[in-house]
């Protein structure tokens, strides 16, 4: 099957859905105290989904690359603070993180070194497993330094899955919040958020409903322009590539 | 799996349980910090993993000494303190009164005067005045000094819980709480009449000497006994340094075993997993929740896993553009939906716990689905068992957690006596026994299930030499 969506496409498509919403929290917020915490929602959503999306890429990134392909050392270390970070359900880490931040934004970039942690397992699994099948092996006996082969083919195809899995990461903030309300473990005096909306036992008014909705559609739309590109999955299809979870 | 490799994983298991529990322990006090700030635990004053300023009964009646001889208005609680710290502060008091001025060891002389009562040693035209207080400690140490030696009241007190002779109840007494360490140590286990007996004649003189009510009545049961020793084992944890001397290696120790995560520590090897604020053990707590933890886990790991690999594979097949649309667009917007929100919307319902079991398990199956990459599919594997092994070293770092998440909310929202419910209410309400029972569980579940898959994963195409 070929490309069935252009590039250029997804990104209208992101943006159009991007547009929408906003539109939509901007004509509904002053109709209501609760649709006005839907907009605020909305923008919180998207400025901290996009702040996790660039630390934990910014984080995954160089350990990734250092776990899959550097010293062992690194393998084994990234290893054990997965482990670490990863005992515990990511709601109470999320919780904890929550009340040990002083502010929205620390939460925030805390997450962000979370994810960006599960992040860099995920690009060091894809690392191994591409060196396992070893598609560069012509590329060396041609010449080429394997620093270079490693820049120029193999990480870019490891990238796809971990710029997929990042698209959820507005999800997966929702779903933290949410779940962390949910649980009664919301630090008192916290950032009004969707999780307010979506963690409550009100789950299907309009707001909750409105929350949910945009969560799904931002996703979608975000992981239709991470989709891995061409060169790393050659017979790829829309939504087809590794993600990552949104936390309940 | 050589048996060398599966005592290694093992290990592995072992070490990072004990590096989690840093972490937890960590976490919970950042928690409480935030969530209760004025609330005072019992171990509320202690630094949380490393105590530089470990203080003794040495340091702790030098510096009530050295108040009370201030005079003034701290004399009066500093005077308090020393009858509390008793006996055990003797040793350091009484060879530094030669070293204050004559006003000074008056007051220190008079501020000792309760013990001599307590000890039953002395009688009060003996201590009411001034310089006769003075004289009768000074007389008190020349004679009595060798007495206070470790060595001599723990074979007093071997003796006494052998048997019950009045006259090693008062020699105890005599030396007051000097004799607490020795007194503690000798309450050992109950199993029979005997033991409680034991229990009744040591449980009379501590609190005796402390002043507390724990006390063993004569017809108590082997149940009350057991209830005693506890209750003075939770005061000698408590009180431990306030009784004993910090000197050479138990000083270095004391920088770890003076702290809150040292304390809980010690809870847990005293048996139990350390007691709950309801006081039941922690384990009983855990292990009441295990079932239905369990049986969720199974579901949604089982469920969600081999549905997502179904979906998968189903939608694989289809050849069509608009299939694999719809299938991924609901994929991901399932996906994206908070299982939260699932249960909160369907927890007052009949059958919501089923209809929420179905849409949480769906829902990780859309994200397990969402995982397996086409070209896992097509290119290394055919069978969807061995793709779906494959994918298990990435999922098994973010898999576990992301299930156990929603087991909490499954739990919380349908009010199922799980381990999950058991961890988000103890961290909410400050119970740090519980806390540390229920998230190690949960963190041990996640360590030994990421084990698994790792272990899991095929060895033909995707072995690495480099994994450890």
């Amino acid at each position: 099957m070929t490309e069935a969506i252009s590039p250029r496409k997804r990104l209208f498509i992101a943006l159009g859905v991007g547009v929408v919403l906003v539109a939509l929290g901007t004509l509904l917020a002053p109709l209501s105290p609760e649709m006005h915490s839907y907009a605020r929602g909305l923008t919180f959503a998207v400025a901290a989904g996009a702040v996790i999306m660039s630390v934990a890429i910014f984080v995954a990134i160089p350990l990734g690359v250092l776990a899959g392909s550097g010293p062992r050392s690194f393998d084994a270390l990234l290893r054990f603070v997965c482990d670490f970070v990863g005992a515990l359900p990511t709601l109470f880490v999320s919780a904890v993180l929550w009340a040990w931040a002083s502010r929205a934004l620390g939460y925030v970039c805390a997450l962000g070194v979370l994810r960006g942690l599960e992040l860099a397992w995920l690009l060091r699994c894809e690392i191994v497993r591409l060196e396992a099948e070893d598609h560069d092996g012509a590329g060396r006996g041609l010449g080429r330094t394997p620093l270079f082969v490693f820049l120029r083919r193999r990480l870019p195809a490891a990238l796809g899955p971990l710029f997929v899995s990042a698209s959820f990461s507005i999800a997966w903030l929702v779903a933290l919040d949410s779940a962390t309300t949910f649980a009664g473990l919301r630090p008192s005096g916290a950032l009004p958020t969707w999780g307010l909306l979506l963690g409550g036992h009100r789950a299907f008014d309009l707001p909750a409903l409105l929350a949910a909705g945009s969560v799904a559609l931002l996703t979608v739309a975000l992981h239709a322009l991470f989709k891995p590109p061409a060169a790393a999955e050659p017979a790829a299809d829309f939504g087809t590539g590794f993600q990552d979870p949104p936390a309940p | 799996m050589s048996l060398q490799g599966a005592l290694r994983r093992l290990l592995g298991i072992a070490l990072s349980l004990i590096a989690v529990s840093v972490g937890v322990f960590w976490a919970a006090a950042t928690f409480q910090a935030r969530a209760h700030p004025d609330a005072a635990g019992r171990f509320a004053k202690l630094p949380l993993f490393f105590n530089a300023h470990v203080t003794g009964v040495r340091e702790l009646s030098l510096e009530a000494m050295r108040r009370v001889a201030r005079g003034g208005p701290d004399a009066e609680i500093a005077s308090r303190e020393l009858v509390k710290l008793g006996g055990a502060a003797l040793p350091y008091v009484l060879p530094a009164l030669d070293s204050l001025d004559p006003e000074s060891r008056v007051r220190v002389a008079l501020a000792l005067s309760p013990i001599a009562m307590r000890m039953d040693v002395g009688r009060p035209d003996e201590l009411e005045n001034g310089a006769q207080a003075v004289l009768y400690w000074t007389r008190f140490w020349q004679d009595r000094a060798i007495d206070f030696r470790e060595q001599a009241v723990r074979h007093l007190t071997a003796r006494l819980a052998e048997r019950a002779i009045a006259l090693r109840r008062e020699d105890l007494l005599h030396v007051d709480t000097f004799a607490v360490p020795s007194l503690i140590e000798q309450l050992g286990t109950v199993n029979s009449d005997d033991d409680v007996a034991r229990v009744r004649r040591l449980s009379s003189v501590l609190a005796h000497v402390t002043e507390r009510p724990p006390a063993l009545p004569e017809n108590a049961s082997l149940t009350d006994a057991r209830e005693v020793v506890e209750t003075w084992r939770d005061f000698w944890q408590e009180h431990d340094s306030e009784f004993s001397t910090l000197d050479g290696p138990r000083r270095l120790t004391a920088t770890f075993v003076e702290t809150r995560y040292g304390k809980w520590l010690a809870d847990v090897l005293r048996g139990g997993l350390g007691r709950t604020l309801q006081g039941e053990t922690a384990w009983a707590v855990v292990r009441r929740g295990l079932f239905v933890t369990s049986m969720l886990l199974l579901i949604g790991l089982g469920g969600g896993f081999s549905l997502g690999v179904l979906w998968t594979r189903s939608e694989r097949q289809s050849r069509k553009h608009a299939p694999r649309y719809a299938s991924a667009i609901v994929g991901t917007a399932l996906a994206a939906v908070p299982c939260a929100t699932w249960v909160g919307a369907l927890s007052g319902r009949g059958a919501g716990l089923i209809t929420a079991v179905c849409l949480v398990t769906l829902t990780t199956a859309a994200w397990v689905s969402r995982h397996l990459a086409r070209s896992t599919f097509s290119r290394v594997h055919s069978s969807p068992l061995t793709a779906a092994f494959s994918i298990s070293a990435p999922l098994g770092a973010t898999y576990p957690p992301f299930v156990l998440s929603g087991i909490v909310l499954a739990e919380l929202g349908f009010q199922l006596p799980g381990v999950g419910r058991t961890a988000a209410q103890s961290l909410a309400s400050g119970d740090v026994n519980a806390w540390m029972a229920a998230s190690l569980t949960l963190a041990l579940a996640t360590l030994v299930l990421r084990q698994i898959a790792d272990w899991a994963r095929p060895r033909l195409s995707l072995d690495h030499e480099s994994e450890p």
